[in-house]
């Protein structure tokens, strides 16, 4: 089929409307023509730029498309507006149910935070570039500051881990005083992110069918087989 | 315990007062997982409705017997092949990362425990009449806990847990131990107890109550102990057994 159609069709099935007045053309802003344009619902026009840049750096167009090619950062926007709490009602959540304070557990709940990290990542890549405006950040400007905060080691990653849940548990017992440094919030955003985009890609209707392994109504059951001869080596998509 | 009457003051059958008590479940939520690195060129297909199950072996006899608790557990668990979360790390993001989360991640290997809960007499439930609900009626109030042996066993659910999935060679064994609240294991049990003397229970050995002959109760209410297994298939052999002395007593003319 020819992939702009489908991609079309893709943007209906996300119930994605053509009738916004300003909505983002990604022909002019990163310069690669996929053909659809779209109005973000929770990221502001800037932001949802960025957001399809760092989307397809996280999983760029090889011989299958990229995250945007699938409208990824499309569901990830509705998702932050439709799904997650606001930070007040993520905090009441986690006092109500006493439940404990998981750096896991943030980009599910809490679109505060995703907003106010996204503002220190773009800060940072503001910085670094010389920019004044996020409009003229390129993908270049922003692949730097994304592999500064995800390239590390696992032990690091432990330890900004546990500085988000501390400032989360500060966000609790004493507002005023929760602070959370530039580095760990531009860290926490991308790896939000990435676990967001990978989420959103596997589960777009074309990986799940067409990249991945599919089998929506299994009846026989293998329990050890050569992988390639059941899935050519691919991971099930369900 | 709702119908109420001269006879019965303190709900329908029940003479003895056990109605509404002992309340038990399962409690789970204990257990282990592990990684194991190889057999990558192997995969599986399909579904499998449980993987693995290893029977009670505490409390049955000889070595097994335990001083620190009684009864026992079993584990349900299985293996699968991982996600993406273990290899981003150091793939970050772009094209490594993108072909590894299209192919199947490392084998993992978790289990769980379903541990036998004791029958306790305080562990009830009762009618509350000064909280109604929407259509005036009580609301009823579950008051139940874990208690020591309880306790005692989730810690060595836990401990053994670990100690086969390290004996078998899995490696970052990770125990895990949620212990909620009763009803979790949604294998309610109790609260109509069978038993011989109509002064200590509610139900005869046919599920029959004891006073009010032409009722039986085939739930799992009539369950005295927990054991550590699924219930459904007892409740369902205790029903089919019920509901075959009822016709039995009717054809005889006596209900």
């Amino acid at each position: 089929m020819d992939r702009r159609i489908a991609l079309k069709n893709l943007g209906l099935s996300l119930g994605y409307v053509v009738a916004t007045p300003t909505l983002i053309s990604i022909v002019q802003s990163c310069k690669t023509t996929t053909g659809a344009e779209w109005a973000p619902d929770f990221f502001t026009m800037e932001e949802g730029v960025i957001l399809i840049q760092l989307v397809d750096i996280i999983i760029p167009k090889t011989d299958t498309p990229s995250a945007s090619e699938l409208n990824v950062h499309m569901f990830i926007d509705k998702f932050v507006d439709q799904v997650m709490y606001s930070e007040e009602a993520y905090l009441s959540y986690l006092v109500e149910t006493g439940k404990e304070v998981d750096s896991g557990n943030m980009s599910k709940y809490n679109k505060d935070f995703m907003r106010m990290t996204l503002d220190k990542f773009t800060d940072k890549a503001l910085n670094d570039s010389g920019k004044e405006a996020i409009g003229d950040l390129t993908p270049e400007d922003l692949e730097s500051v994304l592999a500064s905060s995800l390239k590390m080691s696992k032990e690091q990653e432990d330890l900004n881990n546990d500085d988000i849940e501390r400032y989360v548990q500060e966000l609790i017992d004493n507002p005023e005083t929760a602070v959370i440094s530039d580095e760990i919030a531009s860290y926490a955003f991308a790896n939000y992110l990435r676990g967001m985009t990978i989420w959103g890609y596997k589960s777009t209707e074309y990986v799940a069918e067409e990249v991945l392994a599919y089998l929506p109504i299994p009846g026989e059951y293998i329990a050890c087989e050569d992988a390639d001869k059941l899935t050519g080596g691919k991971a099930w998509s369900l | 315990m709702q119908s109420k009457s001269d006879r019965f003051p303190e709900g329908m059958g029940n003479d003895s007062g056990e109605l509404g008590r002992n309340i038990m479940d399962h409690h789970l939520g204990v257990g282990a997982s592990g990684k194991f690195d190889g057999f990558n060129d192997k995969y599986y297909k399909g579904r499998k409705p449980n993987g693995i199950y290893i029977p009670r072996f505490r409390n049955i006899g000889g070595d097994s017997d335990r001083k620190d608790y009684i009864r026992g557990f079993g584990y349900q668990g299985g293996g699968s092949r991982g996600n993406w979360e273990e290899l981003v790390n150091e793939l970050a993001y772009g094209k490594e990362l993108k072909e590894s989360i299209l192919t199947p991640g490392g084998w993992q290997f978790g289990m769980t425990g379903f541990g036998e809960v004791l029958p306790y007499h305080d562990n009830k439930m009762t009618m509350d009449y000064d909280q109604l609900d929407g259509w005036g009626l009580p609301t009823v109030t579950f008051d139940a806990e874990f208690k020591e042996n309880e306790w005692k066993m989730r810690k060595d659910m836990k401990e053994q847990a670990v100690e086969m999935l390290e004996k078998a060679g899995f490696r970052d064994v990770e125990p895990r131990d949620e212990p909620g609240a009763l009803g979790l294991g949604i294998h309610e049990m109790g609260t109509a107890r069978m038993g011989r003397d109509p002064k200590t229970s509610v139900l005869n050995g046919y599920n029959q109550v004891h006073a009010v002959p032409n009722v039986y109760v085939t739930d799992g209410a009539f369950m005295t102990s927990a054991a550590c297994v699924n219930p459904s298939l007892t409740y369902m052999a205790f029903t089919a057994r019920a509901a075959n002395h009822a016709a039995q007593e009717l054809k005889k003319g006596n209900l």
